[in-house]
């Protein structure tokens, strides 16, 4: 049976191209994740605490930006190709944005790196959120414009792909992975206006000497226009493969493709307008407006419990199938020596942790409790740090086979490293969440004072930095075991069936569902008027406070005030 | 339900989270437990899932035999 | 090979792969187990009582540990003072 490379030689490359440079970055990411959690925790202080903003930024942009988004270039080409049946309209273009975000990243990645070596001038230590007041050298800035471009030309490539084959099936609904790729780009045009202005109007001319000052909070709100919809762009990889690969990966079927598409539908509309609920304590945003944002957010609670019922209801369905009964004891019929299937049912099952965290956090109040201490990296370890992180190695462990035709190396191997992260991510998110209820600031190299110790509700402080320290040992072990099984299948001999590739129909397909669920020209439009909505009055107000490159200090904390203030301007 | 090796590698996967948040069940009661009872109480989990998985492969055997 | 038309594979599978899965320590294929598949369950046949009953627990845990973190850790602190 032939699979995937045989059949489109070419995508196979672009895929592999990709998820090399995702796992390159994984590793070197993790190995400066380490590195810190041992840093602040102070079990081995390696390097001076002046480089830990460098190791942090290196951290977070590898990890956050270019393994996610790299492994999402190769998934969403592979699952366009696949769901299609067939090869890209133009390899070219394909090869042109591959070249593009890698030759971006790597200039990225060039300047936060050169930051260790003080003589070159060069550094980046702007950490992945990268906003003023911290500047970086232009170089940094100039490689991400390149990467977004790139992105924005991938997903380009992959519209021209679906128009071809529309052409051809004028009557056919859209096939659900292809669906899932189109929602998620569009999303992702929506989100990138906020950082590209950032970027090329605010941050690369101010970083080039250019213009003198910015406005620092219009920088933050860009910056979190796109930094609530990207964490939907590093889960919506992770969410395509719990839909379409988990349910056959346990020996069953898609419960329902119609509700899947709402819940991607439901992210393109919902994902943007709600970036300033990482802004809730930032003074110069009015408190409306962060209740409206707050609001917003409990709103994409709904297509995170639609998941969560959909996705475990068709790994119910494969077990019931392998003979599983009871309401409990089926879960003793899932292929569990499937190292894709448990990874990915691990992940899940963070993820549902991190859902409870997350909760905290989106509240407007109870987020005093635990803003930008510990905390908050303790949740987004369990979200994007393993829910889409884990859930891409599993995949790995399934899809990778199909672009070389060569079988894993080592299933045994992949079964240990996906336990082994989980148990690692417990013992060090469960104490990062616990010290940052301590008060433990997060971004800090040495979080220890003088004449001040943090207490505990539960235990020591000692106890949980060194919870954070074994843990983090743990996790990065098992990337170096899941990098070492990745390489070893590189050079496995060539067979018939690396992989078991089929993937069954869902049980209710896509037919009866309404078609204007399909209709992306709809949503992308309603899309577009709830960012409108959301934002045209915070960002006018900042820009009215401040000035656009600012220089204005008055800023007001009620909705009142603007609104006065608005009237004035009319009248 | 025959206990394969990679459920019982699993479920001491998912004991372990079990363990530490136990402590914490006793702490939100009042009863504040040392760093160590995190372990006894992992230790006896562990012998749980030992005692499952020798017991799941045993009955298995006998299920064999019987045919 | 698209998610949409590839309903009939399941069902053209050959009639072995109802056989109990073999223990096969080495070359297990990742993604086989469809080969572990003794019954075909269609959607009218499936009742997904398990599912349910997870995300139920997964509910009630998430509502006590809410109700901690806001009245013990959040209300049983001092006053935070904003704007
Ligand atoms: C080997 C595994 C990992 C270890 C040991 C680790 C450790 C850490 C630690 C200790 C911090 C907090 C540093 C501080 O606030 O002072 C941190 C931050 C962070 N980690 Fe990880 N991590 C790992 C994997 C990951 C993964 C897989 C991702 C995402 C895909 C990730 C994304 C981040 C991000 C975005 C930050 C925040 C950076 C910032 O505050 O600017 N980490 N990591
Ligand atoms: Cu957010």
């Amino acid at each position: 049976m032939a699979t995937f490379v045989d059949r489109y030689p070419e995508e196979a490359s672009v895929v592999k191209a990709c998820l090399t440079v995702a796992f390159v970055s994984l590793g070197i990411g993790a190995f400066f994740g380490l590195v810190q959690a041992l840093h602040r925790t102070g079990v081995v202080r390696l390097f001076s605490s002046v480089d830990y903003y460098t190791v942090l930024t290196a951290h977070g942009v590898l990890l956050a930006l270019v393994f996610t988004i790299f492994f999402l270039l190769g998934l969403f080409t592979w699952a366009i190709t696949r769901s299609l049946e067939r090869p890209l309209p133009n390899i070219r273009l394909t090869w042109a944005w591959v070249g593009l975000a890698q030759a971006g990243t790597v200039a990225t990645a060039a300047a936060i790196l050169a930051g260790f070596v003080p003589d070159i001038g060069v550094s980046a230590d702007v950490l992945f959120t990268f906003y003023a007041p911290m500047k970086a050298h232009p170089l940094f800035y100039a490689g991400l414009a390149m990467f977004i471009v790139g992105t924005w030309l991938a997903g380009a490539d992959w519209f021209l792909a679906y128009r071809e084959w529309r052409k051809d099936n004028p009557d056919e609904r859209i096939p659900l992975q292809t669906f899932m790729v189109l929602t998620t780009m569009l999303m992702w045009y929506l989100a990138t206006i906020g950082v590209a202005v950032e970027v090329v109007v605010f941050l690369l001319p101010w970083s080039f000497g250019i213009v003198e000052t910015v406005n620092p909070l219009l920088t933050r709100t860009l910056f979190w226009f796109f930094g609530h919809p990207v964490v939907y762009f590093w889960l919506m990889p992770a969410y395509l493969m719990w839909y379409t690969i988990l349910p056959k990966l346990a020996g069953g079927r898609l419960f329902s493709d119609p509700l899947a598409r709402v819940v991607f539908v439901l992210f393109l509309l919902l994902s943007t307008p709600v970036g300033i609920h990482h802004q809730y304590l930032d003074p110069g945003i009015a408190e409306g407006f962060k209740f409206i944002a707050m609001t917003n957010t409990m709103f994409l609670l709904l297509p995170s419990l639609l998941t969560a019922f959909t996705v475990v209801a068709s790994m119910e369905h494969g077990a019931r199938q392998r003979g599983g009964e009871g309401r409990l004891r089926w879960l003793g019929a899932l292929p569990w020596r499937d190292p894709a299937f448990t990874g990915m049912a691990l992940a899940g099952l963070m993820f549902a942790a991190g859902g409870f965290s997350g909760m905290i956090n989106a509240g407007m109040n109870i987020n005093y409790l635990i803003h930008n201490t510990l905390w908050v990296p303790g949740h987004f370890h369990l979200t994007v740090g393993t829910a889409v992180a884990l859930t891409m190695m599993a995949g790995s462990y399934w899809l990778v086979p199909q672009l070389t035709g060569r079988k894993l190396y080592s299933r045994p191997i992949g079964l240990a490293q996906v336990v082994l992260w989980f148990v690692g991510m417990v013992f060090m998110s469960n104490a990062m969440h616990r010290a940052g209820l301590a008060g433990v600031p997060r971004r800090t190299a040495e979080p220890q004072y003088n004449s001040f110790d943090f207490t505990t509700t539960m235990g020591s402080i000692e106890e949980l930095q060194l919870q954070i320290a074994v843990g983090g040992t743990l996790l990065f072990v098992s990337v170096v075991l899941f990098s070492f099984n990745m390489l070893a299948s590189a050079i496995e001999d060539p067979v018939e069936t690396p992989v078991d590739d089929r993937l069954p129909a869902p049980l209710s397909g896509a037919d009866g569902s309404p078609r204007v669920l399909d209709n992306l020209r709809l949503w992308t439009a309603i899309a577009v008027v709830l960012v409108v909505l959301a934002y045209t009055l915070p960002l006018a107000s900042i820009v009215q406070d401040a000035g656009l490159f600012g220089n204005v200090p008055g800023v007001p904390m009620l909705i009142g005030n603007f609104v006065e203030s608005l009237a004035g301007v009319i009248a | 339900m025959r206990l394969t090796p990679a459920g019982a590698l699993v479920l001491v996967a998912f004991s372990v989270p079990v363990a530490i948040e136990l402590r914490t069940l006793f702490g939100i009661f009042g009863v504040a437990l040392p760093l160590a009872s995190v372990v006894v109480f992992e230790a006896v989990l562990l012998a749980a899932i030992a005692v499952a998985y020798v017991a799941s492969s045993d009955s298995d055997a006998d299920a064999a035999a019987k045919h | 090979m698209s998610t949409d038309t590839e309903g009939e594979s399941l069902a053209r599978r050959e009639p072995d792969t109802a056989r109990p899965e073999p223990e096969r320590p080495y070359g297990y294929v990742v993604g086989s187990a469809p080969d572990g598949v003794e019954r075909e369950l269609s959607h009218d046949e499936f009742d997904p009582v398990g599912t349910l009953t997870l995300i139920f627990a997964y509910f009630v845990i998430l509502v006590v540990m809410w109700v901690f973190m806001y009245f013990v850790e959040f209300l049983g602190r001092g006053l935070t003072v904003v704007g």
